[in-house]
């Protein structure tokens, strides 16, 4: 991994990804996950994008999924709204179309609420203490994997560490620049 | 954790010198070199970092243990070292190559040998140039370098070996001068190891980066034995010097306080009396003939100040180690001798050095009466020690 970033995902969110998209919200609510103003320029620069380069329908990006069996790719769309923000589109579980990303998906562990949870508030019992993060990193050939952490840190990941921040729910998230994290298969008996 | 002066031998290797720990005997610079002997040889070392596992999504970032290829010393594994004291009949045969007698089909010949140098050169090219050679080499005034190294002493600038420090190879690469062997296209003719086993240098071959020099010498013999100057200029100088402080963090005694303890003679042990009596006798020293020629704390290192005898011990320590190295010092100049040991102040009192008198009452005022501190009365003995560490006179 050359650079990761990372979004904290809120409860609200949460709740709005998983519920049932014929629930009538206040609001609307979003079936995206937003990336807030403060964090536009870095991710376009994390994707490699200019703003110029991005149109109305956003840009897609193909990334793996941590815990696929087979590394396959799939598509994830960002799109570009008024007020310099960008979304991740079409992450609710239950719409169609259900873009939800494999590595934000209950198979591999992503927490899940029920298909007729009603309310936020229902929703945060569902969310796990010590929070959800997704992240998407880049590889040394340019190309992406997506996951996320939950939870707070586990006690092998130092607050020393840049990684720390990918267990912290302080901030929106970011990007973590020039990080050089080997990606390979790790035994269970690493401390 | 490296002492300092490990770590600044560490650095001047990378910096691509060769190390020169200089200083007065008995200020550690052998047990520096087997400190850094013991860093060198030990394991490699295991570092954490953390990695990223695809195929577990609960957990995808844990710590990964790796072994480092290069010891914390920085230096490519494996390392091999060589201990090598220089003294006046080693010669270049001996470190670089000389013809050594061996039989052949029963008939004596003489053998291409290879010497220390050479012989480390071939086993690195036999490992594949992987790995290095540290060369601890103790007194290495008391040889002689030009003949020793002879060309080869070209080589310890870096800017003549095979690679550069990242490795690539070094367009300005000097071959090695060993134009007495003969060779073909590939390698040279075979060369007897230290082991006895025969190997072959490749042509043509160059010096391994990887070969690193850390060398002693005691600074009391610069004039006596100066380093060829040739030598000299290629080393990094690292200077050891007596240091009081590690006296005092050995013996639990607070530096600070001593000034004002050395008014009260009778109340300093033997641990203050030692420092005080070395910091004295070292400023006299430097003062009449450079620091060069001061002692070193490692004379006194070896008192056990907890231990009953301890005065005794001191004493002892005195006749055999302190008091030889002063008189040496101070070698034709019995008036300053005199009054390094202050005979003058405390004259008239129960005080164990004074100036000799003769059977009819001749008084000497320059020529001291010989003493054996230890065989005296504990009690004067003692008295003595404290008061020549002392700062103020008896009254």
């Amino acid at each position: 991994m050359t650079a990761i970033w990372w979004r904290v995902l809120q409860i609200g969110e949460f709740f709005n990804i998983e519920r049932s998209p014929n629930l009538i919200v206040g609001g609307g609510g979003s079936r995206y996950i937003e990336i807030p103003s403060s964090m536009a320029k870095d991710t376009l620069d994390f994707f490699n994008y200019q703003p110029s380069e991005v149109g109305e329908g956003g840009f897609t990006i193909e990334a793996a999924a941590f815990g696929s069996a087979d590394g396959t790719s799939f598509p994830i769309n960002i799109q570009v709204k008024t007020g310099n923000r960008l979304r991740i589109s079409n992450q609710n579980r239950q719409a169609n179309p259900n873009r939800r990303h494999p590595a934000w998906s209950e198979s591999v562990g992503f927490p899940v609420a029920p298909n007729d949870v009603k309310s936020r508030t229902e929703a945060a019992e569902y969310f796990p203490k010590g929070g959800v993060r997704i992240f998407i990193s880049r590889l040394s050939d340019q190309s992406f994997m997506a996951g996320f952490t939950c939870g707070p840190a586990p006690s092998s990941i130092s607050p020393e560490t840049d990684i720390y921040q990918l267990y912290v729910n302080s901030g929106v998230g970011g990007v973590l620049w020039n990080v050089s994290i080997p990606l390979e298969e790790i035994g269970s008996d690493v401390e | 954790m490296s002492s300092n002066e490990v770590e600044n031998v560490l650095d001047a290797w990378r910096n691509g010198k060769s190390a020169l720990l200089y200083g007065p005997p008995g200020t550690g610079k052998t047990r520096i070199l087997s400190e850094l002997r013991h860093l060198l040889e030990t394991p490699e070392m295991e570092t954490i970092r953390i990695g990223a596992d695809p195929t577990d999504s609960r957990e995808p970032f844990k710590p990964i243990k790796e072994v480092s290829s290069e010891t914390s010393s920085g230096l490519p594994e494996p390392i091999r070292t060589v201990w090598l004291t220089f003294h006046q009949s080693l010669g270049y045969d001996d470190f670089i190559i000389g013809l050594r007698p061996d039989t052949l089909e029963g008939q004596p010949v003489l053998v291409p040998t290879a010497g220390a140098l050479l012989d480390a050169i071939l086993k690195l090219q036999a490992n594949g140039g992987t790995g290095s050679v540290v060369f601890f080499i103790d007194e290495i005034n008391r040889g002689n370098a030009a003949k020793i190294f002879g060309e080869f002493l070209t080589f310890l600038d870096f800017e003549y070996r095979e690679t550069d420090s990242n490795g690539v190879l070094n367009p300005n690469r000097v071959p090695l001068p060993v134009r007495h062997l003969r060779h073909d296209e590939n390698e040279y003719e075979p060369l007897r190891q230290e082991d006895g086993n025969f190997a072959r240098l490749v042509f043509p071959s160059y010096f391994p980066r990887h070969i690193y020099l850390v060398a002693t010498m005691n600074s009391v013999d610069r004039t006596a034995i100066p380093i060829d100057s040739a030598l000299a200029r290629r080393f990094d100088r690292i200077d050891v010097r007596p240091n009081l402080g590690l006296l005092a963090e050995k013996w639990l005694i607070e530096i600070d306080d001593l000034p004002d303890k050395a008014t009260r003679f009778e109340e300093l042990n033997t641990g203050e009396v030692a420092i005080l009596i070395l910091d004295h006798i070292n400023f006299a020293i430097s003062e009449n003939f450079g620091t060069d020629f001061e002692l070193g704390h490692g004379l006194v290192l070896g008192l056990d100040t907890t231990n009953q005898r301890s005065w005794h011990q001191l004493a002892h320590i005195w006749d055999r180690v302190i008091f030889p190295q002063l008189e040496d010092r101070f070698s034709g100049r019995p008036e300053e001798l005199a009054s390094v040991l202050r005979v003058e102040e405390f004259s008239g009192t129960e005080y164990a050095w004074r100036y000799r008198q003769s059977i009819t009452g001749q008084s000497s005022p320059t020529i001291l009466e010989p003493v054996i501190l230890s065989e005296i009365d504990p009690a004067t003995s003692k008295r003595s020690l404290q008061l020549l560490a002392s700062r103020s006179q008896v009254e």
